[in-house]
């Protein structure tokens, strides 16, 4: 995707000149450096996520290019959902104890390998598309743009 | 006539309170005359005459400069206030010097010159008992939560925090009876966490140091 | 074009969704709604507590209620409004709307997105469950101050269902903030640079991307917050104290803007739509918004002044900067209005509304500011009302400018005018009667968060002209509701674009289909194609009118 890790990076060069002004203006105050360079860090992410997704086009100005390739997307996902829900009652358990723990744990972990399981039928309903559009032809297109973000 | 003191905090909050006050009433009333007049003219043009200028960047440049000077303006009046409250302040000779402690919800003042200590909150209403027009010294400490030891009238607050000793000189430029209040939140009766100061002439002071704060104030 | 990368083979047509289909859809539009509504039941509840307050401070030493319930409800109103209701609201517009403007047919990462709005639905009630809980909700404030919210001096379940729900809802924020940042990097339609995003785009990107580098913050400390109620000694003393605040505030500053710019672009997008002319100066209001951004993350020590634990000079300086980037907002506000041909539609008013109210939370900001003034301001009424006129003066007159605006979108019918007018004025009056005293109040010594005042005519009066203000914002509130309902009763349909939009929302049909777009997207040459297009028409017309070149 043209250009889309220029905005996180060009926003944590602003950032970076801040944190820079406020270390000297502290005489470097650890935890204000600490909290303000770890942030840095969380945009950074963001940034070469997007580099790794799109290594050809993140950081290249101008337009996105249509998409080629179609591309499989869910229309519902309980197991997403009840992981969420899995997490809240584990952390409740934290304050209640016992039971809460030990069932959101376990709606939690299995909640995560029926997400696996989604992405795995997602991918295989997606290269049968991609067979039964060309038959005989082994795909040489990469399949990834249907399952990744 | 006793040496006057040099930093009057009410003082120098109203006189900066008075210049960013005056600039931002301006400001509102150009910005908003500004934007309910162009609205209104806007409402009796017709659909389609609307301008199509969506764009001047010298201008908004020219602006951003100005503005930018407007910041240095006001940076420069903060700085040169807040040097004189924090800093000159404490270069002060104190006249006397009060230890003010605070404790869920309670205040205690201790006046190590007499050996008084005296207690207002949740229980009992004494008087924080200080002298006019001389630099008093408070040593602030907390024994539990945060506090914040606020005279509404010196327009002067300080957290009092467990672990360490804040110093702040304060003048109190005429006799009277001001009240004062914990302004951080500190617990169930933080409402009830009340005193008042009774500010009064150096020589009575004295004498209600001397009488080991039984005198009347 | 964007219909070619969702070829029908691969997704079965949607059934109508029941109620489950609807709590379990990854479409962004069903994640966005589902967020929005929760928020405004959030918002009710909280709204609740503060009428309650209100009632309380109607008399001095009132006993409507006991302290320590006193207590918890700001505890709670605050923490509802801002972990519940102001900030997932404006994640929730930014879920629903992004992908429309930027062409897409889909969110990124919505199976996260989706897990997201759980984990904070979760967060959400685990943290109003403190309710039912012997020792009642939490009570430290919503800044829960080391020592005050450690389990000696704040014990009770209660106040640790605070601490996990509130890390909760931040983490389920965050998880939603992350999709939307990769949305808008990655699926912008083609011809759609990053510099011909929408405007509220724009305040919707550089929103999540605050989110994604401040809220990882408060997780990580509402954890230690949890270890050190435990008895772990981490917040200890005056250093932890300090510590405390400023890894909360590092979130608690960020987020304030996180509850801002959406809400600006709310109101910028109804502002252009109603003046009929594109936002002024979009090149400098993006500029403005990365530095508004970039200084609101490094402003939150002005949170400190008073503690003698931070520099005061740095956090005045990076705060009074921020006049540089909210000027030009302004000027560019001005502009768009400036030869325009405005109509005063609700959405509209709530957008001017946005404007004028919010100045005066901005003006009062700047003075806050300034260490001086704050010495005096800060924690007292001053502050209330500063952060009062900010936040719903400013962000919830934004929000309904946006849901003026985008209801018919959203729902496919629009909402009455006349209602929408009450409800505008109601609100303008209450809003202004119940905070505007506070200025007052602030200035004579009245500080916050004390269940009880001494008697004192002044101050009885301001706070009952308060109480009643209060009352005529929950009576436009109910207004409102009321409209939504009878809206939706007896729908005037709103057809696929009411308001001329100028974005790609209005290009698709009115609710959007399942994946956002049935027809081919027009060309995006800028950050309104849609208004490009309708000059084109607008030109041709003249032309052919023989109308002189």
């Amino acid at each position: 995707m043209r250009g889309g890790a220029i905005a996180p990076f060009v926003w944590s060069v602003l950032l970076i000149i801040l944190m820079v002004i406020n270390i000297i203006w502290t005489a470097g105050n650890e935890i204000q450096a600490a909290t303000f360079g770890f942030s840095i860090l969380m945009v950074w992410l963001v940034g070469l996520a997007v580099l790794r997704l799109a290594p050809q086009e993140a950081l290249r100005r101008g337009e996105p290019e249509l998409r080629a390739q179609p591309e499989a997307m869910p229309s519902a996902s309980a197991a997403a959902a009840m992981a969420g829900v899995g997490l809240g009652a584990f952390s409740f358990g934290w304050v209640f104890g016992g039971f809460w723990i030990y069932f959101g744990a376990a709606v939690l972990v299995i909640c995560l390998g029926r997400l696996i399981l989604e992405h795995r039928a997602q991918r295989a309903a997606y290269l049968a598309y991609l067979r039964e559009r060309d038959p005989g032809q082994k795909s040489a297109e990469r399949p990834s743009e249907g399952t990744r973000m | 006539m006793p040496a006057l003191a040099l930093v009057d905090t009410r003082h120098e909050y109203d006189h900066l309170g008075e210049i960013y006050l005056a600039i931002a009433a301006a400001v509102f009333a150009i910005v908003v005359l500004f934007i309910i007049f162009n609205a209104v003219r806007g409402r009796f043009r017709a659909l389609d005459a609307a301008s199509r200028t969506h764009e001047n960047n010298p201008v908004e440049l020219g602006y951003a400069v100005f503005l930018a000077g407007v910041v240095a303006a006001l940076l420069w009046l903060t700085f040169s206030t807040e040097h004189r409250v924090d800093t000159v302040s404490l270069h002060e000779k104190p006249y006397t010097t009060i230890d003010v402690t605070a404790s869920q919800w309670e205040w205690s003042f201790y006046y190590p010159q007499g050996g008084i200590t005296h207690f207002s909150g949740f229980h009992g209403r004494q008087p924080l008992v200080v002298p006019t027009n001389e630099p008093v010294r408070f040593n602030l400490y907390s024994r539990d939560v945060i506090h914040a030891f606020w005279v509404p009238y010196l327009r002067f607050k300080r957290d009092l925090i467990q672990g360490a000793r804040e110093v702040v000189v304060l003048d109190f430029d005429r006799p009277g009876l001001y009240p004062g209040r914990c302004s951080q939140y500190c617990g169930l009766h933080h409402a009830e966490m009340v005193f008042n100061v009774r500010a009064i002439s150096p020589a009575r002071y004295e004498a209600w140091l001397r009488s080991g704060g039984r005198a009347a104030v | 074009m964007s219909t070619a990368t969702t070829p029908s083979a691969l997704t079965p047509p949607l059934r109508t969704p029941g109620f489950v289909g609807a709590l379990i859809s990854t479409d962004h539009k069903r994640i966005g709604l589902n967020l929005g509504i929760m928020s405004l039941i959030f918002f009710l509840v909280g709204g609740i507590f503060a009428l309650i307050m209100r009632s309380q401070l109607y008399e001095p030493n009132n006993s409507v209620v006991s302290d320590n319930t006193y207590n918890q409800l700001f505890t709670m109103h605050g923490s509802t409004m801002i972990y519940l209701f102001v900030t997932p609201m404006a994640l929730a517009l930014a879920t629903y709307l992004v992908p429309l403007q930027i062409g897409s047919p889909r969110i990124s990462l919505p199976r996260f997105t989706l897990a997201g709005f759980w984990v904070w639905l979760s967060g959400g009630l685990i943290m109003q469950s403190g309710w039912f809980t012997s020792d009642g909700a939490g009570r430290a404030g919503w800044s829960a101050y080391a020592p005050l919210s450690n389990g000696q001096r704040t014990p009770g379940v209660g106040m640790d269902l605070w601490v996990i729900g509130a890390g909760l809802a931040v983490l389920g924020m965050l998880m939603i903030g992350w999709a939307v940042t990769v949305t808008i990097l990655r699926r912008r339609a083609p011809g759609m640079a990053l510099l011909r995003m929408p405007v509220f785009t724009w305040t919707a990107l550089v929103s999540v991307l605050m989110v994604v580098g401040a809220f990882p913050v408060l997780v990580f400390a509402m954890a230690l917050l949890y270890a050190n109620r435990m008895g772990v000694a981490i917040f200890q003393g005056f250093t932890g104290a300090i510590d405390w605040q400023d890894l909360f505030w590092f979130f608690g500053h960020p987020v304030v803007y996180v509850m801002f710019f959406p809400y600006l672009g709310c109101a910028a997008e109804a502002i252009a739509a109603g003046a009929h002319k594109r936002w002024f100066g979009y090149k400098a209001f993006v500029a403005s918004m990365m530095a508004f951004a970039a200084l609101s993350m490094s402003v939150w020590g002005h949170h400190m002044f008073i503690t003698g634990g931070v520099v005061n000079e740095y956090f005045a300086f990076s705060s009074t900067m921020l006049i540089i980037p909210a000027g030009i907002e302004y000027f560019d506000c001005i502009g768009t209005l400036w030869g325009s041909s405005a109509r005063f539609r609700v959405a509209m008013l709530f957008g001017l509304g946005f404007f004028i109210q919010f100045l005066i939370g901005g003006l009062s900001g700047i003075w806050v500011a300034s260490p001086t003034l704050d010495y005096n301001s800060y924690g007292d009424y001053i502050v209330i009302a500063h952060f009062h006129y900010t936040l719903f003066a400013g962000s919830v007159f934004g929000f309904f400018a946006g849901v003026y605006h985008w209801f018919p979108k959203v729902t496919g019918a629009r909402l009455r005018e006349g209602l929408g007018k009450v409800h505008f004025v109601l609100l303008v009056i209450g809003t202004n009667m119940t905070f505007g005293p506070m200025f007052a109040l602030g200035e004579e010594g009245m500080t916050r968060r004390i269940s009880r005042y001494p008697t004192n005519p002044e101050w009885t009066t301001l706070n009952q002209i308060e109480t009643i203000g209060a009352g005529i914002v929950a009576l436009s509130i109910l207004v409102f509701l009321v409209n939504v309902v009878v809206s939706l009763r007896r729908r005037v349909l709103a057809g696929d674009d009411p308001w001329q939009g100028h974005t790609l929302e209005w290009w698709t049909s009115s609710p959007p289909p399942p994946h956002n777009f049935d027809r081919p997207l027009p060309p995006i040459r800028s950050y309104a194609p849609l208004k490009d297009l309708q000059e084109q028409i607008e030109d041709a017309e003249r032309e052919k009118q023989g109308a002189p070149a």
